[in-house]
């Protein structure tokens, strides 16, 4: 019987990696998973994105979020692809579910598992720095509102230093 | 019982925003989140600052860690613009 859990792997290509590259890619990814028992349950483009820090040189790098479910054996394998490719400069995979067969595991529930999983890092909105900012244009808005301590973080940042 | 300048000093004492609100999902993926607790030079802000807890600290430095690792988030701003 084979045991089996979900991951997510991020991959980075490198910046002047071809679009019909990613087909390769994808292909031989489901190869790797097709020979060694595996599911895939979803590939997301995140496009080209500036690297928080150059890696190989690159400062710009190609973002993919694959979901899949993978035995040990099927994992190596695309572990081992993604290491030999001269295309990946970086990779790295996160356990989502716990192991269990194979046949066992509940596809359109981990398909959904994925998709929760799976928000657009492009989206720069952040959810804290909005609400703050709301406050502060109703506080705007209404002179004699409290004097709430929203002006705190980036003067907290300091004290770190 | 800690002294009255560093209350003064640090603001008063701050709520955890995540355990303030149960929508906000802290992951690696959402880089933009993650920022608010790190300092500018890419560091985590300690708890007693920040007002997070200790279970979603936790939780923030594993998923700094991953965002560093894939470069969604930089392990030191210093050198690098
Ligand atoms: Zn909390």
């Amino acid at each position: 019987m084979i045991m089996a859990r979900s991951y997510e792997t991020i991959i980075i290509t490198r910046p002047d990696y071809e679009t019909d590259s990613v087909e390769k890619l994808h292909e031989r990814l489901l190869k790797a998973i097709d020979e060694k028992g595996g599911v895939e349950l979803k590939l997301v483009d995140w496009g080209r994105r500036k690297l928080a820090y150059p890696i190989s040189g690159h400062r710009k790098g190609n973002y993919y979020y694959w979901g899949f479910i993978a035995s040990p054996d099927c994992l190596s394998e695309v572990h081992r692809f993604l290491k030999l490719s001269s295309d990946v400069i970086r990779f790295q995979t996160i356990t989502l579910s716990d192991a269990k067969p194979l046949g066992a595991f509940d596809i359109v529930k981990e398909k959904e598992r994925v998709e929760a999983l799976t928000p657009d890092p492009q989206d720069d909105e952040d959810p804290i720095r909005r609400d703050r900012r709301d406050r502060r244009r109703r506080r705007d808005d209404d002179e004699d509102g409290d004097d709430d301590d929203d002006n705190d973080d980036d003067d907290d940042d300091q004290e770190d230093a | 019982m800690r002294p009255e300048f560093r209350r003064r000093r640090f603001g008063r004492r701050k709520v955890c925003p995540f355990c303030a609100d149960k929508t906000l999902y802290i992951d690696y993926k959402t880089p933009s989140m993650l920022k608010r607790f790190i300092t500018e030079r890419g560091r985590i802000v300690p708890r007693r600052i920040s007002g997070v807890c200790a279970a979603h600290q936790r939780q923030l430095q594993e998923a700094v860690k991953r965002a560093r690792m894939v470069a969604l988030m930089p392990f030191s701003m210093s050198g690098i613009d």
